[in-house]
C-alpha cells in the first residue's frame, strides 16, 4: 500500500492545504516498508494540486492534520483511506501506521 | 570532501527554505535567494557549483536570471525546475545551455542525483531517508 504522509518541519503538517512537503512511503504488509520514503516538495501550497498528485501516485492512505470535507469525500469516493486529524512527527505517525495504530485523530508523543 | 555549494533561487520563500534545509542536511552547502538581486550576489559572494531556478511562468522569465548566473560564472551548472505550464520555458532553458531540468512537484531524491551528476560527484542516492 502507498502512503501519504503531508509534511512541516518534521511534523504531520496541521492543514492538507498548507502543506508544501509530502513524504510517500510504500508498506510491504509486513509491518515494514518496501522501499525507502521519498520526500516531495510542492512548488506551493494548493490543496487541488495535492489531490492531483495523490491521485495520480496511486496513494492508497493519507495521513494528515486537518482536510476540508470536500476533499475528505473525495479521497473516500476514490477509495483512499484519510487518516486525518493527528497531531505529531510524521516519521513516528508512519511507524503506528505499519504497526496498524494509527487512528483518526492520535495525538503522538512527540506532540506533547 | 568539501560540499557542493548550490543556490536555490525562487520569489517563493518557504520554497526555497524548505529545500535549502533539506539539502543541507543531505551535506550540500545550500543557500537561498529569493530576488533576482540576492541572486546575484550570492553568486559573487559564494561562488556557487549548482544555481538551482524555478521558473513559474510560461515566459521563462527566470532564463534572463540565467543567463545573468552564467555570464558571471560561465561553470556553473544550471538545473531548472518549471512548474506545472512552463515546461517550454524548461525546454529553452536546456537550448540555452541548462544542464537539467526537473519538473515540480520536485522530488528530492531525483534533485539530489542530478545534482550530483552535474558536478560529476560520485554516487548517486537511492535512498531518501535514513529515518522514516
Amino acid at each position: 500500500m502507498k502512503i501519504l504522509l503531508t509534511v512541516q518541519e518534521n511534523s504531520i503538517a496541521p492543514r492538507f492545504d498548507q502543506a508544501t512537503e509530502v513524504m510517500i512511503a510504500e508498506d510491504d504488509g509486513r509491518k515494514g516498508l518496501a522501499a525507502e520514503p521519498r520526500t516531495i516538495i510542492l512548488p506551493h501550497r494548493s490543496a487541488e494540486e495535492l489531490s492531483d498528485l495523490i491521485v495520480k501516485e496511486g496513494v492508497q492512505c493519507v495521513i494528515c492534520g486537518g482536510i476540508e470535507e470536500s476533499f475528505h469525500k473525495f479521497f473516500t469516493w476514490k477509495k483512499i483511506t484519510v487518516i486525518d486529524g493527528v497531531i505529531g512527527g510524521h516519521a513516528e505517525a508512519l511507524q503506528h501506521f505499519l504497526a496498524g495504530e494509527l487512528q483518526p485523530g492520535t495525538v503522538l508523543s512527540s506532540a506533547r | 570532501m568539501q560540499a557542493i555549494k548550490v543556490l536555490i533561487v525562487d520569489k517563493e520563500m518557504e520554497f526555497t527554505s524548505i529545500l535549502t534545509d533539506r539539502l543541507c542536511s543531505w551535506g550540500f552547502a545550500a543557500t537561498a535567494a529569493n530576488s533576482v538581486e540576492e541572486a546575484l550576489a550570492a553568486q559573487a559572494a559564494l561562488a556557487p557549483e549548482v544555481a538551482v531556478l524555478v521558473l513559474r511562468d510560461r515566459e521563462g522569465r527566470g532564463l534572463d536570471l540565467m543567463s545573468l548566473l552564467q555570464a558571471g560564472n560561465p561553470a556553473v551548472q544550471i538545473i531548472l525546475l518549471p512548474c506545472k505550464g512552463a515546461a517550454i520555458a524548461g525546454m529553452r532553458g536546456m537550448e540555452r545551455g541548462a544542464a537539467d531540468c526537473i519538473p515540480l512537484p520536485l522530488e528530492l531524491g531525483v534533485l539530489i542525483n542530478s545534482i550530483r551528476k552535474v558536478t560529476g560527484s560520485s554516487h548517486s542516492i537511492e535512498i531518501e531517508e535514513s529515518d522514516p
